[in-house]
Protein backbone atom coordinates (compact mmCIF):
# COMPACT_ATOMS: atom_id res chain seq x y z
CA UNK A 1 0.00 0.00 0.00
CA UNK A 2 1.55 3.24 -1.08
CA UNK A 3 1.50 6.28 1.12
CA UNK A 4 -0.16 9.46 0.00
CA UNK A 5 3.24 11.09 -0.42
CA UNK A 6 4.39 8.39 -2.79
CA UNK A 7 1.21 8.74 -4.78
CA UNK A 8 1.81 12.45 -5.11
CA UNK A 9 5.42 11.85 -6.16
CA UNK A 10 4.39 9.41 -8.84
CA UNK A 11 1.73 11.80 -10.09
CA UNK A 12 4.32 14.54 -10.20
CA UNK A 13 6.72 12.35 -12.13
CA UNK A 14 4.10 11.40 -14.67
CA UNK A 15 3.21 15.04 -15.18
CA UNK A 16 6.86 15.96 -15.66
CA UNK A 17 7.42 13.12 -18.10
CA UNK A 18 4.44 14.28 -20.11
CA UNK A 19 5.66 17.89 -19.99
CA UNK A 20 2.47 19.14 -18.35
CA UNK A 21 2.49 22.38 -16.33
CA UNK A 22 2.60 22.06 -12.52
CA UNK A 23 0.33 23.77 -10.03
CA UNK A 24 1.67 25.58 -6.98
CA UNK A 25 1.47 22.56 -4.68
CA UNK A 26 3.28 20.40 -7.19
CA UNK A 27 5.99 23.03 -7.57
CA UNK A 28 6.45 23.03 -3.79
CA UNK A 29 6.60 19.24 -3.78
CA UNK A 30 9.19 19.32 -6.53
CA UNK A 31 11.32 21.84 -4.63
CA UNK A 32 11.13 19.90 -1.39
CA UNK A 33 12.01 16.62 -3.13
CA UNK A 34 14.99 18.22 -4.82
CA UNK A 35 16.18 19.70 -1.54
CA UNK A 36 15.83 16.34 0.19
CA UNK A 37 18.71 15.10 -1.93
CA UNK A 38 18.49 11.35 -1.57
CA UNK A 39 21.32 8.84 -1.94
CA UNK A 40 21.40 9.28 -5.74
CA UNK A 41 23.07 12.65 -5.35
CA UNK A 42 25.66 11.18 -3.01
CA UNK A 43 26.39 8.30 -5.39
CA UNK A 44 26.94 10.64 -8.29
CA UNK A 45 29.14 12.87 -6.15
CA UNK A 46 31.25 9.91 -5.08
CA UNK A 47 31.92 8.61 -8.55
CA UNK A 48 35.68 8.61 -9.19
CA UNK A 49 37.21 11.64 -10.82
CA UNK A 50 39.65 11.03 -13.63
CA UNK A 51 42.37 13.36 -14.79
CA UNK A 52 43.60 13.51 -18.36
CA UNK A 53 47.07 12.11 -18.89
CA UNK A 54 50.34 14.06 -18.99
CA UNK A 55 50.53 13.27 -22.71
CA UNK A 56 47.16 14.98 -23.11
CA UNK A 57 48.46 18.00 -21.25
CA UNK A 58 51.63 18.30 -23.32
CA UNK A 59 49.56 17.96 -26.47
CA UNK A 60 47.33 20.81 -25.26
CA UNK A 61 50.41 22.92 -24.47
CA UNK A 62 51.77 22.25 -27.96
CA UNK A 63 48.48 23.35 -29.54
CA UNK A 64 48.39 26.48 -27.43
CA UNK A 65 52.01 27.21 -28.37
CA UNK A 66 51.20 26.84 -32.06
CA UNK A 67 48.26 29.19 -31.62
CA UNK A 68 50.48 31.71 -29.87
CA UNK A 69 53.04 31.64 -32.69
CA UNK A 70 50.30 32.10 -35.28
CA UNK A 71 48.89 35.03 -33.32
CA UNK A 72 52.33 36.61 -33.02
CA UNK A 73 52.86 36.21 -36.78
CA UNK A 74 49.51 37.84 -37.44
CA UNK A 75 50.40 40.72 -35.12
CA UNK A 76 53.83 41.17 -36.72
CA UNK A 77 52.27 41.10 -40.17
CA UNK A 78 49.55 43.58 -39.21
CA UNK A 79 51.75 46.07 -37.36
CA UNK A 80 54.67 45.50 -39.75
CA UNK A 81 52.57 46.42 -42.75
CA UNK A 82 51.28 49.53 -40.99
CA UNK A 83 54.84 50.56 -40.06
CA UNK A 84 56.08 49.93 -43.60
CA UNK A 85 53.28 52.06 -45.03
CA UNK A 86 54.07 54.89 -42.62
CA UNK A 87 57.80 54.73 -43.46
CA UNK A 88 57.11 54.70 -47.19
CA UNK A 89 54.82 57.70 -46.82
CA UNK A 90 57.41 59.62 -44.81
CA UNK A 91 60.15 58.90 -47.37
CA UNK A 92 57.87 59.96 -50.19
CA UNK A 93 57.03 63.19 -48.37
CA UNK A 94 60.74 63.97 -47.84
CA UNK A 95 61.49 63.24 -51.47
CA UNK A 96 58.68 65.47 -52.70
CA UNK A 97 59.77 68.32 -50.42
CA UNK A 98 63.34 68.10 -51.66
CA UNK A 99 62.32 68.04 -55.30
CA UNK A 100 60.20 71.18 -55.02
CA UNK A 101 61.84 74.32 -56.59
CA UNK A 102 62.96 77.09 -54.25
CA UNK A 103 60.50 79.94 -53.98
CA UNK A 104 60.95 82.50 -56.80
CA UNK A 105 59.52 85.89 -57.39
CA UNK A 106 56.35 85.99 -59.35
CA UNK A 107 56.76 87.27 -62.87
CA UNK A 108 55.74 90.92 -63.23
CA UNK A 109 55.50 91.41 -59.48
CA UNK A 110 57.17 93.99 -57.28
CA UNK A 111 59.66 91.41 -56.06
CA UNK A 112 60.81 90.63 -59.59
CA UNK A 113 61.22 94.32 -60.31
CA UNK A 114 63.34 94.77 -57.22
CA UNK A 115 65.48 91.76 -58.12
CA UNK A 116 65.95 93.00 -61.68
CA UNK A 117 66.76 96.46 -60.46
CA UNK A 118 69.33 95.09 -58.04
CA UNK A 119 70.93 92.90 -60.72
CA UNK A 120 71.02 95.79 -63.17
CA UNK A 121 72.59 98.10 -60.60
CA UNK A 122 75.22 95.64 -59.47
CA UNK A 123 76.02 94.81 -63.11
CA UNK A 124 76.45 98.48 -63.93
CA UNK A 125 78.78 99.12 -61.02
CA UNK A 126 80.89 96.15 -61.99
CA UNK A 127 81.04 97.29 -65.55
CA UNK A 128 82.15 100.81 -64.49
CA UNK A 129 85.10 99.54 -62.56
CA UNK A 130 86.36 97.07 -65.07
CA UNK A 131 85.47 98.81 -68.33
CA UNK A 132 87.51 102.01 -67.97
CA UNK A 133 90.55 101.71 -70.31
CA UNK A 134 93.94 102.12 -68.67
CA UNK A 135 95.32 104.91 -70.89
CA UNK A 136 92.43 107.06 -69.98
CA UNK A 137 93.28 106.65 -66.38
CA UNK A 138 96.88 107.62 -67.06
CA UNK A 139 95.79 110.74 -68.96
CA UNK A 140 93.58 111.73 -66.18
CA UNK A 141 96.37 111.52 -63.66
CA UNK A 142 98.65 113.71 -65.78
CA UNK B 1 44.30 11.53 -27.46
CA UNK B 2 44.08 8.64 -25.16
CA UNK B 3 45.23 7.28 -21.85
CA UNK B 4 44.58 8.31 -18.35
CA UNK B 5 47.12 9.18 -15.74
CA UNK B 6 44.99 8.01 -12.88
CA UNK B 7 41.73 8.23 -11.09
CA UNK B 8 40.83 9.90 -7.84
CA UNK B 9 37.91 8.83 -5.75
CA UNK B 10 37.00 12.20 -4.36
CA UNK B 11 36.43 15.18 -6.63
CA UNK B 12 38.57 18.19 -5.91
CA UNK B 13 36.55 21.33 -6.44
CA UNK B 14 39.50 23.54 -7.22
CA UNK B 15 38.01 26.84 -8.21
CA UNK B 16 38.89 30.48 -7.73
CA UNK B 17 37.17 33.27 -5.91
CA UNK B 18 35.84 36.17 -7.96
CA UNK B 19 38.89 38.39 -7.55
CA UNK B 20 41.31 35.59 -8.43
CA UNK B 21 39.20 34.67 -11.40
CA UNK B 22 39.08 38.25 -12.69
CA UNK B 23 42.84 38.59 -12.30
CA UNK B 24 43.44 35.32 -14.13
CA UNK B 25 41.10 36.23 -16.97
CA UNK B 26 42.78 39.62 -17.27
CA UNK B 27 46.19 37.96 -17.48
CA UNK B 28 44.94 35.44 -20.01
CA UNK B 29 43.62 38.20 -22.25
CA UNK B 30 47.19 39.46 -22.43
CA UNK B 31 48.14 35.96 -23.57
CA UNK B 32 49.74 34.98 -20.29
CA UNK B 33 50.12 31.21 -20.66
CA UNK B 34 50.99 30.61 -17.03
CA UNK B 35 47.70 32.14 -15.97
CA UNK B 36 45.85 30.02 -18.50
CA UNK B 37 47.70 26.93 -17.24
CA UNK B 38 46.24 27.59 -13.79
CA UNK B 39 42.75 27.58 -15.28
CA UNK B 40 43.52 24.33 -17.11
CA UNK B 41 44.86 22.78 -13.89
CA UNK B 42 41.73 23.74 -12.03
CA UNK B 43 39.19 22.51 -14.54
CA UNK B 44 40.76 19.79 -16.69
CA UNK B 45 39.68 16.90 -14.44
CA UNK B 46 36.15 18.14 -13.96
CA UNK B 47 35.61 18.90 -17.62
CA UNK B 48 37.17 15.63 -18.69
CA UNK B 49 34.99 13.68 -16.26
CA UNK B 50 31.88 15.51 -17.41
CA UNK B 51 32.66 15.01 -21.09
CA UNK B 52 33.62 11.38 -20.63
CA UNK B 53 30.27 10.64 -19.01
CA UNK B 54 28.50 12.62 -21.69
CA UNK B 55 30.13 11.10 -24.78
CA UNK B 56 30.90 7.66 -23.29
CA UNK B 57 34.23 7.49 -25.08
CA UNK B 58 37.64 8.27 -23.56
CA UNK B 59 39.30 9.39 -26.76
CA UNK B 60 36.46 11.68 -27.77
CA UNK B 61 36.32 13.05 -24.23
CA UNK B 62 40.05 13.87 -24.33
CA UNK B 63 39.72 15.60 -27.69
CA UNK B 64 36.66 17.55 -26.59
CA UNK B 65 38.34 18.62 -23.35
CA UNK B 66 41.25 20.01 -25.36
CA UNK B 67 38.82 21.73 -27.67
CA UNK B 68 37.11 23.37 -24.70
CA UNK B 69 40.38 24.91 -23.55
CA UNK B 70 41.44 25.91 -27.06
CA UNK B 71 38.13 27.67 -27.66
CA UNK B 72 38.25 29.26 -24.24
CA UNK B 73 41.73 30.62 -24.89
CA UNK B 74 40.74 31.91 -28.32
CA UNK B 75 37.63 33.65 -27.08
CA UNK B 76 38.58 34.90 -23.64
CA UNK B 77 38.23 38.42 -25.04
CA UNK B 78 34.52 37.74 -25.39
CA UNK B 79 34.14 36.44 -21.82
CA UNK B 80 32.21 39.27 -20.17
CA UNK B 81 32.35 37.95 -16.60
CA UNK B 82 28.58 37.93 -16.13
CA UNK B 83 28.71 34.18 -15.55
CA UNK B 84 31.51 32.48 -13.67
CA UNK B 85 34.45 31.01 -15.49
CA UNK B 86 33.22 27.54 -14.52
CA UNK B 87 29.78 28.19 -16.03
CA UNK B 88 31.39 29.53 -19.18
CA UNK B 89 33.71 26.53 -19.57
CA UNK B 90 30.92 24.04 -18.99
CA UNK B 91 28.75 25.91 -21.49
CA UNK B 92 31.47 25.51 -24.10
CA UNK B 93 31.72 21.81 -23.19
CA UNK B 94 27.97 21.36 -23.44
CA UNK B 95 27.82 23.13 -26.81
CA UNK B 96 30.59 20.87 -28.10
CA UNK B 97 28.59 17.84 -26.97
CA UNK B 98 25.52 19.15 -28.77
CA UNK B 99 27.55 19.77 -31.95
CA UNK B 100 29.03 16.30 -31.73
CA UNK B 101 25.60 14.74 -31.20
CA UNK B 102 24.24 16.65 -34.21
CA UNK B 103 27.09 15.42 -36.39
CA UNK B 104 26.57 11.87 -35.16
CA UNK B 105 22.87 12.16 -35.82
CA UNK B 106 23.51 13.38 -39.36
CA UNK B 107 26.02 10.66 -40.16
CA UNK B 108 24.61 7.71 -38.27
CA UNK B 109 21.01 8.68 -37.53
CA UNK B 110 21.61 7.81 -33.90
CA UNK B 111 19.52 8.96 -30.98
CA UNK B 112 21.05 12.08 -29.59
CA UNK B 113 20.58 14.96 -27.24
CA UNK B 114 19.16 17.14 -29.97
CA UNK B 115 16.07 14.97 -30.00
CA UNK B 116 13.23 15.39 -27.59
CA UNK B 117 13.18 13.39 -24.41
CA UNK B 118 11.94 9.98 -25.27
CA UNK B 119 12.05 8.26 -21.97
CA UNK B 120 10.08 5.08 -22.03
CA UNK B 121 7.53 4.33 -19.38
CA UNK B 122 9.24 3.59 -16.09
CA UNK B 123 7.97 1.61 -13.18
CA UNK B 124 6.64 3.65 -10.29
CA UNK B 125 9.23 4.64 -7.74
CA UNK B 126 9.38 2.35 -4.76
CA UNK B 127 10.42 4.34 -1.71
CA UNK B 128 10.40 1.41 0.68
CA UNK B 129 13.90 0.14 -0.06
CA UNK B 130 16.81 1.61 1.82
CA UNK B 131 19.54 2.74 -0.56
CA UNK B 132 21.35 4.78 2.11
CA UNK B 133 22.80 1.53 3.38
CA UNK B 134 24.53 0.87 0.08
CA UNK B 135 28.28 1.13 0.12
CA UNK B 136 30.04 2.55 -2.91
CA UNK B 137 31.52 -0.65 -4.26
CA UNK B 138 33.17 -1.11 -7.63
CA UNK B 139 30.09 -2.98 -8.73
CA UNK B 140 27.78 -0.16 -7.72
CA UNK B 141 30.06 2.27 -9.51
CA UNK B 142 29.72 0.24 -12.68
CA UNK B 143 25.96 0.15 -12.26
CA UNK B 144 25.88 3.90 -11.76
CA UNK B 145 28.05 4.55 -14.79
CA UNK B 146 25.88 2.27 -16.88
CA UNK B 147 22.73 3.88 -15.57
CA UNK B 148 24.08 7.32 -16.40
CA UNK B 149 24.96 6.12 -19.87
CA UNK B 150 21.49 4.72 -20.40
CA UNK B 151 19.85 7.99 -19.38
CA UNK B 152 18.89 10.57 -21.99
CA UNK B 153 21.64 13.14 -22.47
CA UNK B 154 19.40 15.97 -21.32
CA UNK B 155 18.72 14.33 -17.98
CA UNK B 156 22.32 13.17 -17.60
CA UNK B 157 23.69 16.66 -18.19
CA UNK B 158 21.56 18.16 -15.44
CA UNK B 159 22.29 15.33 -13.02
CA UNK B 160 26.05 15.64 -13.55
CA UNK B 161 26.10 19.41 -13.33
CA UNK B 162 24.00 19.51 -10.18
CA UNK B 163 24.94 16.44 -8.18
CA UNK B 164 28.48 16.04 -9.45
CA UNK B 165 29.62 19.61 -10.08
CA UNK B 166 27.34 21.04 -7.41
CA UNK B 167 26.15 23.84 -9.62
CA UNK B 168 23.13 25.91 -8.63
CA UNK B 169 19.95 25.72 -10.68
CA UNK B 170 20.44 29.14 -12.25
CA UNK B 171 24.02 28.27 -13.14
CA UNK B 172 22.87 25.09 -14.88
CA UNK B 173 20.13 27.06 -16.62
CA UNK B 174 22.83 29.43 -17.92
CA UNK B 175 24.98 26.54 -19.15
CA UNK B 176 22.12 24.83 -20.95
CA UNK B 177 20.22 27.97 -21.91
CA UNK B 178 16.95 26.64 -20.51
CA UNK B 179 14.59 27.94 -17.79
CA UNK B 180 15.29 27.07 -14.15
CA UNK B 181 12.00 25.13 -13.99
CA UNK B 182 13.23 22.85 -16.77
CA UNK B 183 16.43 22.24 -14.83
CA UNK B 184 14.44 21.24 -11.75
CA UNK B 185 12.11 18.90 -13.59
CA UNK B 186 15.00 17.23 -15.42
CA UNK B 187 16.89 16.77 -12.16
CA UNK B 188 13.87 15.21 -10.51
CA UNK B 189 13.39 12.79 -13.40
CA UNK B 190 17.09 11.98 -13.61
CA UNK B 191 17.29 11.09 -9.93
CA UNK B 192 14.13 9.04 -10.15
CA UNK B 193 15.52 7.09 -13.09
CA UNK B 194 18.84 6.52 -11.39
CA UNK B 195 17.12 5.32 -8.24
CA UNK B 196 14.94 3.01 -10.28
CA UNK B 197 17.84 1.49 -12.17
CA UNK B 198 19.84 0.87 -9.01
CA UNK B 199 16.78 -0.68 -7.43
CA UNK B 200 16.44 -3.05 -10.37
CA UNK B 201 20.12 -3.96 -10.00
CA UNK B 202 19.71 -4.63 -6.27
CA UNK B 203 16.71 -6.82 -6.94
CA UNK B 204 18.84 -8.87 -9.29
CA UNK B 205 17.19 -7.52 -12.41
CA UNK B 206 18.88 -6.92 -15.76
CA UNK B 207 21.22 -3.99 -16.23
Amino acid sequence: MRSEHEERLNALRQKLEQGLPLDEQECQLLDSELQREGPEAMWVRELPEEEPSLAWRSSLNARLGTMAKAQRRRLVWRYGSVAATVCAGALAAIFVVQMMPSPTAQAGGVEEMLVQSHEHWSGTVGMDVTSVPEPLLWNASM
Amino acid sequence: MSGLAGARLAPTPQSFDTAQEEALVHQCRRKDYEAFAKIVDAYQGRLYGFLKRMVRNEEDASDLTQEVFIRAFQSLDRFDGRASLRTWLFRIAHNLCVDRARKAKRSLSTVSMVEDDDEGPMACVDHTWNPERLAMTDELRDVLEQSLGAMSEKLRTVLLLHDREQMAYDEIAAVLNVPVGTVKSRLFLARAQLRERVRVYLNGGPQ
